[in-house]
C-alpha cells in the first residue's frame, strides 16, 4: 500500500482523472467516433465484401478483422488521447500546472498514460461489443488479450506523449499521425496475414513492431498467429519499455516544454 | 534572517541574449518584494527559473533554503505563482480546475480553502462556469485563485494587474497585504510603480538583465535623489531608452 501510494500519488491521480475527465467531457468525438469507424469497417470489408475473401486459416475474414480492428482502436485512441492533450495543453497554456507543480517526471508518465489506457482500452472494448452485431469472435487466450491490449495502450500513450512534446503546431502533429503512425498501422497486419506477402515485404513486416502486437493480439482470439505468441509479446514489452524510458528523459529534459 | 528566496550569481542566456546576468538577490521571509524593470529586462525569466519552468545555465537559487532543480519537489511545493500571461482550460469550470490544482500540489479535499478563495476573489458565482466562458478579468482571477490553493508560504505575482480593472488591483492588493500579515513572503513584478511603492518592503530595479538598484522604496528614493519610486525607477533604467 506503501509502494502503491508512493508511485500512485495525489498529483499522479489528479493528472489521471483530469485525462479521464477531459476524453470524456467530449465523448462523441473521443469514443462514438472511432466506434462508428470501426463498424464501418467491420460492415464494408469484413461483412460485405469478407464473404468473398477466402482464407488459409479456419476462420472467415471477418473475425480475421475484427481483433485487428480493436487493437487499431486501442492504438489510435490511446496515442490521440496523450498527444492531443499535451498539444493542446502547450497551446492553451495550462501545461504551465504541471511544470510548476510538484509532480515527478514519472508521475505525470503514468498519469498521461492512465487516461490513455482507459480510453484505448474502453474504444477497443466498445469495438468489441459492435462486432457481435455481425460475429461472435472466439476467446482463445484471454490473458494474450488484456496483456497485448494493455502493452500496445501504454505505448501508444508514450508515443502521443513524445510527439505531443516535440511537436511546435498541430500541423505537425498530423505528420506524425498521417506519415508515420497511419502506415505502420495499416501495414502491421490489421487487414491482412503477413504470409499473403512477397519474402520480401514479409521480412520488411517483421521490422514493424506494430505487427507484433497486432498479431499476438490476434492470436489471443484465433488461437493461430504469424508469428511465435511469446516472441511478439516480448518484442511489444520491450518495445514499450524502450517508449516509456525516452518519454521520461524527454519530460527530464524540458525538451521543448521548458525554456 | 530566514530567507525565503536565495539567488546567487544566477545566469541564463537565450542564445546571444544574456536574459539574467549575475543575479544575487536575498527577500526575507515574510516581506513583500517588489521586482521592476522594463519589458525585457529579465524579471519573468528569473520568476521562470523560480518555479522550474525555465532551466539556468549556472548559479544558485534556493526557495527556503531547498534547491530549485535539485530538490524541487519541496520548493515546488513552498511556492505559489500567478503566471503573466492567461492560460485556457476550455474543458473544465472553475471548480474542476481548482480541485486539480489542489490535487497536483498532493491536496485531496480542499474544498473548503477553495471556497474561501473564490469568495475572497469575487468569484463564487462563477464557480460552475467553464473557463472559455469567463471574461479576461475572470481568467486572469482564477489564476489568482489557482496560485492560492495549497495556500503557499511564497506567492510570486508576475504582473498580475497587467490588463485588469481597478477593481480587481484592488481586490488583489487587499488580498495580497491580508496573505502577507499572516506571514506569506510574496514577490511580485508590475508596471505600476506606485503599486510596489505602497506594497513593497524592498524593492528590486532589474535592467538589461541586471539589478542595478536594491533597497527599500525610502531607501532608493535618498540614494537616487528621486521625488518618488517612478522617478528613481527612470533614473536607474535610463529615461531615455524605455519611453
Amino acid at each position: 500500500m506503501y509502494m502503491f501510494n508512493k508511485i500512485i500519488s495525489v498529483p499522479c491521480m489528479t493528472l489521471f482523472k483530469k485525462e479521464v475527465k477531459r476524453f470524456t467531457s467530449v465523448f462523441k468525438q473521443t469514443i462514438f467516433t472511432p466506434v462508428l469507424s470501426s463498424f464501418l469497417y467491420l460492415f464494408i470489408f469484413g461483412y460485405s465484401l469478407g464473404k468473398k475473401i477466402s482464407m488459409d486459416t479456419q476462420c472467415t475474414y471477418l473475425e480475421f478483422i475484427i481483433p485487428g480492428l480493436i487493437i487499431m482502436g486501442i492504438i489510435n485512441n490511446s496515442y490521440q488521447n496523450t498527444a492531443s492533450s499535451v498539444i493542446t495543453s502547450k497551446f492553451h497554456g495550462n501545461i504551465h500546472d504541471i511544470l510548476v507543480a510538484p509532480i515527478t517526471y514519472i508521475e505525470i508518465v503514468i498519469g498521461y498514460t492512465a487516461g490513455a489506457l482507459v480510453r484505448g482500452i474502453l474504444v477497443g472494448f466498445v469495438t468489441y461489443l459492435v462486432s457481435l452485431v455481425f460475429t461472435l469472435i472466439p476467446v482463445y487466450s484471454l490473458t494474450y488479450i488484456v496483456l497485448i491490449g494493455v502493452i500496445t495502450s501504454i505505448t501508444f500513450a508514450q508515443i502521443g506523449i513524445i510527439a505531443g512534446i516535440i511537436s511546435q503546431s498541430f500541423d505537425q502533429l498530423s505528420i506524425v499521425t498521417n506519415y508515420i503512425l497511419m502506415p505502420l498501422t495499416y501495414l502491421g497486419g490489421v487487414f491482412y496475414s503477413i504470409n499473403i506477402l512477397s519474402p520480401f515485404f514479409q521480412k520488411l513486416t517483421l521490422f514493424n513492431p506494430l505487427f507484433y502486437m497486432v498479431d499476438t493480439f490476434r492470436y489471443g482470439f484465433l488461437g493461430s498467429s504469424d508469428i511465435n505468441p511469446v516472441t511478439g509479446t516480448i518484442v511489444s514489452a520491450v518495445f514499450c519499455l524502450i517508449l516509456n524510458l525516452i518519454t521520461i528523459k524527454l519530460l527530464k529534459s524540458g525538451y521543448r516544454l521548458r525554456t | 534572517m530566514e530567507l525565503a528566496l536565495e539567488i546567487k550569481n544566477l545566469k541564463k542566456a537565450f542564445g546571444d541574449l544574456l536574459a539574467v546576468n549575475d543575479v544575487s538577490l536575498k527577500i526575507e521571509k515574510g516581506t513583500i518584494f517588489g521586482l521592476l524593470g522594463p519589458n525585457g529586462a529579465g524579471k519573468s525569466t528569473i520568476i521562470n527559473i523560480i518555479t522550474g519552468v525555465s532551466s539556468r545555465d549556472s548559479g544558485k537559487v534556493n526557495v527556503f533554503s531547498h534547491d530549485v532543480t535539485t530538490d524541487y519537489r519541496n520548493t515546488r511545493s513552498s511556492v505559489g505563482v500567478v503566471p503573466q500571461e492567461t492560460i485556457s482550460d476550455g474543458y473544465f469550470t472553475v471548480m474542476e480546475i481548482m480541485r486539480f490544482q489542489s490535487g497536483f500540489f498532493g491536496i485531496r479535499d480542499n474544498e473548503k480553502k477553495i471556497t474561501e478563495i473564490l469568495k475572497r476573489l469575487y468569484m463564487w458565482d462563477y464557480c460552475n462556469k467553464r473557463v472559455e466562458h469567463l471574461s479576461g478579468g475572470m481568467k486572469r482571477r482564477l489564476l489568482i485563485a489557482k496560485a492560492l490553493v495549497h495556500d503557499p508560504e511564497f506567492l510570486i505575482l508576475d504582473e498580475p494587474t497587467a490588463g485588469v480593472d481597478v477593481q480587481l488591483r484592488h481586490i488583489l492588493w487587499d488580498y495580497v497585504r491580508e496573505l502577507n500579515k499572516s506571514g506569506t513572503t510574496v514577490l511580485l513584478t508590475t508596471h505600476y510603480i506606485e503599486e510596489a511603492s505602497n506594497l513593497c518592503d524592498k524593492v528590486g530595479i532589474m535592467n538589461h538583465g541586471k539589478i542595478v538598484a536594491l533597497d527599500t522604496v525610502k531607501g532608493l528614493m535618498e540614494v537616487n535623489e528621486g521625488t518618488d519610486l517612478e522617478d528613481v525607477f527612470l533614473k536607474v533604467t535610463g529615461e531615455n531608452v524605455h519611453v
